[in-house]
This record gives C-alpha cells, structure tokens and sequence, in this order.
C-alpha cells in the first residue's frame, strides 16, 4: 500500500495512506499536477499545520476516505446544519480553539467535506443566540461605535425572507 | 528517533498506536497560545447556513461580521427589502442603493416613493398598487439598469394616459415580467420594443374584463417585439374567445414558445385544435363552457400530454380513455354538463390510477361511492377534494367514502356541497377527518351549528370553516379560536335543489 509523508509546522513527520492523504485538495494537486513523487522519501512540508490538528484532521480523513463524492447540493439543502453524522458530531465535540484550528486547517489542506461539516457546526453554535451572546461565544468584542448597532438594525428592519 | 521531530507516524488501519503520550504532550504545547482567528471565507461559509433572521442577528455582533454580510450579494439574495408606504421612503431607498439588496418589494407606490438614486444591485422588484403614472413608472425604470424581473400587481391603478405618448425606456435585461393589469392592458405598451431579452411573460386581467381595442393588439405587438427570446407566456383570465387573439399569438413568426399556461383563460374550440398542433408544452388548459366532445378531448390527450392542469365541461362520462393519457395531471377540475335528452350513465373512474394527482373536484356527474374508493385507493395522494354530489349520492355512500378518507392520508381539504345529512352522520363522519385543515359546507340544508362544533373539537388540524347558504349556521361561534370561519349567509328565500 502506498504512503506519504507530510511534515508538519512543528516537525512531526506522518506517514499517511496517498488515499488518505488525498482528501487533501492541496496534497492531492501536489501529487498529480505538480508531480511531486512520494517514493522519494521527501516528506511533503505542510507549514501551516501543527501535528496535534493534522492527527485530529488524519483521523477524520481515515474514516471519510471511502465516501463517495458528495451530490451537487441545491442551494435549500445545503443551508441544513442538522444533518451532521452522529461520528462527525462526536469527533467535533472539542474545546472552540481545536475547532477553528481544524477549520483553518482544513481549509488550507482544500478538505471541502471536513470544511463543510465545521461550518454546520459553528453555525448551530450561532443559531438561536443574541448577539451578545454570540459574542461571548466567540470572544468577539463589540467594536461598533454607540448608536451604530441601532443603526444596522434600523436600516434592515424591513427585510425578510424571500419566498422561492 | 530519539527527538519528536524525527519521529514518523504511520497512519494505518492502527492509526497512531506508535504515537507516545509523551510525543503528544510536547507537541501540544509547542501550539501557539494566541486564540485562532477564522479567515473571513469560512466565515462567509459559516454564515452561508444561517436563515435571513439569524443572519441579521450576526449582522450586529461586530464591525467585520456587518461588512462580511454587507458586501456579499449571495447572502442578501435572499432578502426581500420592503420600501414600506412611509414618508422615509426616499431614506429607505438610499439604503437600498447603498446596500447590495438584489429584491425589493415596494407596497403601496405613489408617487412620493419613486427612487431618485440609481439602484444598480437591484434585480428583482415587485410593486404592489402603484397609484402613480405610467410616466412616472417609466422615469422609475431608468433607475434600475440591472432589473431582470418585474412584478406589478394591480396595474388598473396606474394613471397612463390614454394619449400618451410614453419617453422611452430600455429594460435591456429584462427577463421575466408578471403583470396584474387589473382592467385594462394599455401598460402592456410600456415594454413594447423595451425588452430585448425577456424570457418569460404572465398578463392577467381582473375577471370578466376585456383588452382594449383593437382586441388584445397591445398584448399582440408586445409578444411580437419580444418574439426573439419569448420561451414561456402564461395568461390569467384573458378571454381568447372574443377574436382570434390566441391564433395570432401563435402565428407570431419566430415565436418558439416552450410552456404555456392558459389559467381560467377562455379559449375557443379551434384555437385549442391550433395549440394542439402548434407543439408547445402546455402545462396548464382551462376551457371555456362549451361543452367539450370526443373530438376535442382526443386532441388534448394526444397532443399535450403534458398537461398539469386541466379544466373542462363536458358531456362525456366514459371520461377513462382519455384521462389515462394525462399521466401528469395534478389538479383536474370536471363540470359535466349533459346534453338535452342524453342518457346519463356512471362516471367511473375506479381504473385510473394517478399518484400525481393532487387537486380534484367533480362536479355535476352521477357518481357512485364504490368506484369512486377504488379510485381513492389507486391515487392516493390527493390533497384537494370537492365533490357537489348534486343529487346522485345518498347519505350513505357519503359515509362510505367519507370511511375511506383514511385512505388518502394527505386529503386537507373537503367540500360538500347539497348533501343530504344530518348532525347525527357527521358523528359519524368527523373520526376520518383527522388531516383536515379546511373544510367548506355549502348550502347545506340539513345540517347546523352542533355539527359546526363537532369539526372544530374534532378535526384538531382544520383551520379553515367555510359555510355557506346554510340556514342553520346563523350565530355560529367556533369554540376553538385557532379556527377561521368564512360564513356566507342565507338568502332569505332558500334555494331548494330538490
């Protein structure tokens, strides 16, 4: 069985499945289009990516690797967050911080189906709050000037859902 | 591999067993203490699967979260900006100019409402009772160069002038326009020669009146100067039977339609001939009261079979053989009207089976319970029912079939209309009417409020009581207040049917 090697930010070297390995958009365009060829040994450098995230990220890879390709969703289905696999929820269920760096992780490896599931994630975390309290949630700090809340709400109190 | 960093993992079917705690530990806290901050792509992603109202929510948590959903268009697409009836119209419309909205919906249009800031994200713009001029309207058009959709409703109200001459005004991208034109179609003339790319054109006309002079000319010259792109026209209670309005439509030269819909419109029988051979893919025919033979009917079914809708009078009851050949009919609506001395036999349609079928109503045609459970079971997914049983059906096979509605699970709406029962039947009725959300008694004569009661305790989904000319519903209060009840009273000289 083929393997590769990916090293991380902090210089943890991996030797993966290429198929695992392949949920990667990005390591899946190294491989065929720029050629890098992992017999050589060379471990392919992933510099954004610390070892702790790239485990959690390898793990998810090796259960989702025999999924097949996600349909082409339209645009009502893809607005579901209460679709998420019962596997894919329990593996999500880590402090905020290992979130956003998976997330930022997975974006920059091109993991669309990872990316996807995390954003369903964080949006049922953002479902149902005030704003206040997704501040709290996120740490955000309230950076409007005063009066400049009302404003925003003011200036689109008159919108609503469009009917399709 | 004495220090972590040459140490390989191998990722197999034993993920990570080589992996020491140690090696772990050390990684871990080799991660950068500085909280991690999301790149404003995954947050548009994130934001992607909020609804409209959570997403306004998100809209007030901070300065980068405002300007995220401010800037992106596919997430305001999903908006409806209401420009309300209000003297802040004018600030209103600034922010729509301002914002990227793509929807606006404006209620109640007069004349201190018109934009007087280009609105260049604006697509789609639906206006509600414009009490305006049409060259008011025209100057509003020039303000919006991206508009690809236009809805007016109740066109009768604007003020165009019968002489004049309207400034022009290019629509250039201009696909779908939908006209409520209310009593008269001079506006159609607005868009004449306008609208380089329209696709799609719906004209409806308030019931019961007539186009201009010459006849239907302005709906003509506008399909005409529209006829490069025109693909889908529907028309909503236009009387096609007064000239050959509908013929010349047809014959326009270079017109490839590919849907028609012809909704409560008044059609010839030789304009129906005329569609039938013309090859476009009508989904929807209403036909006029001429009593529709064989003849007729077989050009129908052979020619349009993809028929959704159909509406008829007819004299036929051996209606099967053509109904068969309707495979996607959804909503069907059968008046029989029988000829002077005809011998009127059974409507039978127990062997037609349509799962499609979602709206039915049969009026006037002698029917008998048992095929008509037969045919309940074999299209089970009927919605819609309204059955005037005229005096064909006796009680019992009321109960018979009103025994069977548990059979179509999805049945929500019931008409009856003159049946003879009584408040002790409808005892006996209301434990099949669990699905109900509407119901309509018409002149009714037997039955009254206990009965009224019954259904609103009963049927916990009805929301909807209809009555009317039923004398004995007069002072009826329903007991559940989620229940609207629509009364029509009772003349006061009862129309008795028998």
């Amino acid at each position: 069985m083929s393997t590769i090697k990916l090293e991380t930010s902090d210089g943890v070297k991996f030797t993966v499945k290429t198929q695992v390995a392949k949920c990667s958009g990005t390591i899946r365009t190294m491989l065929e289009d720029i050629g890098i060829n992992p017999q050589d040994g060379e471990a392919i450098p992933l510099s954004n990516v610390h070892s702790t995230i790239l485990q959690k990220i390898l793990v998810w890879a090796e259960h989702h690797v025999d999924d097949p390709e996600p349909p082409r969703e339209d645009a009502d289905a893809a607005k579901r967050t209460d679709d998420i696999c019962s596997w894919d929820e329990d593996f999500l269920k880590v402090d905020q911080r290992t979130l956003f760096d998976v997330m930022l992780a997975a974006n920059y490896l091109d993991m669309k189906q990872l990316i996807a599931v995390c954003c369903k994630t964080v949006a049922n975390m953002i479902k149902g709050k005030t704003a206040d309290q997704i501040r709290r949630t996120f740490n955000i700090e309230n950076d409007f000037p005063p009066g400049e809340e009302d404003k925003i709400r003011l200036r689109n109190q008159f919108c609503e859902e469009r009917s399709r | 591999m004495s220090a972590p960093n040459q140490t390989a993992i191998a990722v197999g079917s034993s993920i990570f067993a080589r992996v020491s705690g140690e090696l772990l530990t050390c990684a871990m806290n080799r991660r950068t203490k500085r909280p991690t901050k999301l790149p404003n792509e995954v947050w548009l992603n994130i934001f992607g699967h909020l609804t409209p109202l959570q997403l306004l929510t998100a809209r007030l948590v901070c300065r980068n979260w405002n300007r995220l959903v401010g800037n992106s268009s596919k997430l305001l697409d999903q908006y409806k900006v209401t420009v309300p009836a209000a003297n802040d119209a004018v600030v209103r419309w600034k922010h729509v100019a301002t914002s990227r909205y793509t929807t606006v919906k404006v209620s109640s249009f007069t004349t201190g409402m018109i934009p007087t800031v280009p609105l260049t994200t604006v697509r789609s713009l639906s206006l509600e009772n414009p009490w305006i001029t049409a060259r008011q309207m025209v100057k509003m058009f020039s303000f919006l160069p991206n508009l690809q959709h236009l809805s007016v409703v109740a066109v009768a109200n604007v003020n165009y002038g019968l002489y004049e001459t309207l400034p022009a005004v290019q629509l250039d991208r201009l696909e779908w326009l939908d006209l409520d034109l209310g009593e008269k179609d001079g506006f159609l003339g607005v868009f004449q020669n306008n609208c380089p790319r329209l696709k799609g054109l719906q004209v409806k006309m308030a019931i019961k009146k007539y186009l201009e002079a010459p006849y239907g000319s302005k709906l003509l010259d506008l399909i005409n100067s529209t006829r490069n792109t025109l693909m889908q026209v529907k028309f909503n209670q236009i009387d096609f039977r007064k000239e050959s309005l509908l013929t010349d439509i047809l014959a326009v030269e270079g017109l490839k339609l590919k849907h028609v819909t012809l909704t409560s419109s008044l059609v010839r029988p030789s304009d129906i001939a005329l569609l039938c051979e013309s090859q476009v893919d009508i989904e929807g025919l209403m036909l006029p009261n001429d009593n529709i033979g064989s003849v007729i009917f077989t050009n129908i079914v052979s020619h349009l079979p993809n028929l959704k809708e159909l509406d008829l009078h007819t004299y036929l009851f051996d209606l099967l053989p053509f109904l068969v050949n309707l495979p996607r009919l959804e909503t069907l609506r059968m008046f029989f009207v029988s000829l002077v001395g005809q011998l009127v036999e059974l409507l039978d349609l127990s062997a037609w089976r349509n799962p499609n079928l979602l709206h039915l109503s049969l009026v006037g045609f002698l029917l008998k319970s048992q095929t008509l459970l037969a045919f309940f079971k074999s299209s089970p997914n009927i919605r819609t029912l309204t059955l005037n049983f005229s005096c064909t059906i006796d009680i019992h096979d009321v109960l018979v079939i009103a025994g069977q509605l548990k059979e179509l699970r999805e049945l929500s709406d019931l008409t009856l209309d003159r049946c003879v029962i009584t408040d002790n039947d409808m005892l006996l009725l209301v434990p099949f009417m669990n699905n109900l959300t509407a119901l309509t008694f018409s002149q009714m004569l037997t039955i009254g409020v206990p009965s009224g009661q019954l259904v609103v305790q009963r049927c916990p989904k009805l929301e909807k009581l209809t009555v009317i000319r039923c004398p004995f519903f007069d002072q009826f209060v329903p007991q559940r207040s989620s229940v609207r009840v629509y009364m029509t009273p009772c003349p006061t000289i009862i129309y008795l049917p028998y």
